[in-house]
């Protein structure tokens, strides 16, 4: 077994540890917590993936912005949940359908023979490449104008609504 | 095989020296932001008057710190113990972390030179007001929360300015490493882009919740804001985050916008890099002291208003403008040297003097609406 | 540094990063948690757009690209999100999702 498995294996461990925690936690400040863990896990296997880049963006985006608005919503919603009554009724026949599903998935992975090593060398200029990429009429210009667009709507409607009345 | 291991070794060896100096060179700071401070309100500052605490009562902080270990760790009844005992590692943790990309010197003198290092420092400060959150919210204290909600919309709203500042110096390299960044600065970027390098320092101080900034722990109207209920180490643990994280903007601020290590002789001795660094970032510590010694507190509104209606408008505009201007230049044919410099440093001051024109009228307008609306008053 | 892992492993740990997020949008009754199971399935999704840019695609540009994509859109959808909990919490001062009947009039 590799080194690098093993860190794999450590990281991804963690990663679903924290994960079910953030869903069966009992008190919901806590599953922010975790929350923000299994972001900050998932941050390290980019890293693995030899990607800092997207590594960097999910701890600036997901940690920075996403989870801090959680937890906002968590404490200025504070009171409006009953500690003790966070799950429905159904989490046996919820958890029959998450691991079935995750069943299939594996299934289906593991038939599919991806390959075990990547074939091509890392490329230095990947950031410059992906950022030119961006911003090409030829690569994703519409798709990113797009997603501007959308931003400016939803920074408008969460305004709207958001707002004392 | 050997030659990994001797490399992973000499990489850890150089991550524990690095995240040492932070926590070495803190403890004088300390002192000096003290002296600094106390001559500036007409006192003494730390002396050897009491007890012996070597020249210049040079070692006080020392003698501090050692008080401050024997004391009890109280956790008050209630509180979450679990994130209450987490909340000050983090904020020390997350402090030394950020010092893994800050070059000290040409080479060698860093403990890794990420291709992404200017993003790196921004996305590593992004966790910092977890740990405040953190705080404030295993406390079960009503100030320690108000600290924690004001210290949270701060923090998210100066970083806004924070990074589209830092984007100019990355936008004028081409690069977001900081090695390169700070190869770059032939002539120092505060000479070239002045107003990004203003807007990234108050940005900066209100990051680190100095004056007049200082609403998070404002101690006269909610104590000691969200850390209120810590005592003893893990009191002092937040005390030296926050004095490592206002070292840590101003070495950033060194390297981004005053040339980093650059000075004389560095190419013929290294380390002098670091020592021209230390320099540098300790004249950018004192403007931070000196903000402190002598700025009032202004309130939450006031200062979040700043953020959005003046700071976040001013970023977008000088990265525009910065963007713009150095295009057209490179059309024309000067896209290298002193000459392209001198452009941008004449498009920033345009945009300075129409920034400062428009605020004037702005004002103006304020004034006559408010003199309109309550004549006995304005007229006064 | 990548030493050894296949592309299946980063496969099979985003399936069952999903499949967390499915059993907590299903089993949860508070709005927020809600609204966290759907950020760890994106965050999934995402995971594996980066695993197969690594894997499968010499430029390693159009896995990312896609990636930086979805990120807008997560943090568009947090947003708004949690602008509703709370424009919900405000007029029903609750985030329980059973008890938000306002369209059974």
């Amino acid at each position: 077994m590799f080194a690098g498995q093993v860190v794999f294996l450590i990281i991804a461990c963690l990663m679903l540890g924290a994960a079910v925690r953030v869903v069966t936690s009992r008190r919901i400040f806590h599953a922010a917590l975790w929350l923000i863990g299994s972001f900050f896990c998932v941050a390290v296997i980019y890293m693995l993936l030899e990607s800092p880049f997207m590594a960097g963006i999910q701890l600036f985006i997901y940690i920075g912005g996403i989870a801090v608005l959680t937890v906002i919503a968590i404490m200025v919603t504070k009171g409006g949940m009953h500690p003790d009554s966070h799950t429905l009724g159904n989490g046996w026949s919820a958890a029959i359908v998450s691991i079935s599903l995750f069943i299939v998935m594996a299934w289906t992975i593991t038939q599919l023979g991806f390959p075990n090593e990547p074939g091509m060398p890392v490329a230095e200029e990947g950031l410059a490449l992906l950022g030119a990429a961006l911003v090409d009429p030829g690569g994703y210009l519409v798709p990113f104008e797009v997603v501007s667009v959308m931003l400016m709507v939803v920074l408008i409607g969460s305004l709207y609504l958001g707002r004392e009345r | 095989m050997t030659g990994l291991g001797g490399e992973v070794i000499r990489t850890l060896l150089g991550a524990f020296a690095m995240a040492l100096f932070p926590l070495v060179v803190v403890v004088f700071l300390i002192w000096e932001a003290r002296k600094v401070i106390g001559r500036m309100q007409d006192r003494l500052g730390p002396t050897n008057a009491g007890t012996y605490a070597g020249p210049f009562a040079l070692f006080q902080t020392v003698a501090d710190g050692i008080k401050i270990l024997t004391k009890e760790l109280i956790i008050p009844t209630g509180a979450d113990r679990g994130v209450f005992v987490a909340a000050p590692i983090l904020v020390v943790t997350v402090a030394i972390a950020v010092w893994a990309v800050i070059p000290l010197g040409p080479t060698g003198l860093q403990v890794v030179d990420l291709d992404i290092g200017a993003f790196y420092v921004v996305a590593i400060s992004a966790l910092a007001p977890f740990s405040m959150i953190m705080a404030g919210w295993s406390s079960r204290n009503k100030y320690a929360e108000v600290g924690a909600f004001r210290a949270v919309s701060q923090i998210v709203g100066y970083e806004i300015p924070q990074v589209l500042a830092l984007l100019i110096p990355v936008l004028l390299t081409g690069s977001l490493s900081l090695q390169d960044i700070i190869r770059a600065q032939d002539i120092a970027f505060i000479f070239v882009v002045p107003l990004a390098a203003f807007s990234f320092l108050i940005a900066c101080v209100a990051e680190v919740g100095r004056l007049p900034f200082e609403l998070a722990e404002a101690d006269s109207e909610i104590v000691a804001g969200y850390f209120t209920e810590y005592s003893g180490m893990m009191f002092g643990a937040f005390y030296l985050g926050e004095f490592i994280n206002n070292l840590t903007v101003s070495v950033i601020f060194s390297v981004l916008f005053l040339g980093g290590w650059r000075g004389p002789w560095v190419d013929q001795v290294p380390w002098l890099g670091a020592v021209w660094l230390m320099a540098k970032a300790l004249l950018v510590f004192n403007v931070l002291v000196l903000f402190w010694a002598a700025m009032p507190r202004l309130r939450i509104d006031q200062v979040l208003a700043f953020n959005w209606k003046f700071m976040v408008p001013l970023g977008l505009v000088e990265l525009v403008t910065v963007a713009i201007a150095d295009k057209t230049m490179e059309s024309l044919g000067v896209a290298q040297g002193w000459e392209r410099s001198a452009g941008l440093l004449v498009a920033n001051l345009v945009l300075g003097l129409a920034i400062v024109g428009v605020l004037s009228l702005v004002g103006r307008e304020a004034k006559r609406r408010r003199s309109f609306r309550r004549p006995g008053v304005g007229a006064a | 540094m990548i030493t050894g892992v296949p592309l299946s492993w980063y496969l099979i740990l985003g399936a069952a990063l999903f499949c967390v997020g499915v059993y907590g949008l299903l089993a949860n009754r508070n709005l927020i948690i809600i609204m966290m199971s759907i950020e760890l399935m994106l965050n999934a999704v995402v995971l594996n757009l980066v695993a197969f840019a690594r894997f499968m695609e010499p430029a390693r540009i159009t896995g990312k690209a896609f990636a930086i994509i979805v990120y807008a859109t997560a943090a568009a959808e947090a947003a708004l999100g949690l602008a509703l909990t709370i424009a919900i919490w405000r007029t029903e001062d609750t985030v329980t999702i059973e008890e938000i009947d306002l369209l059974q009039g």
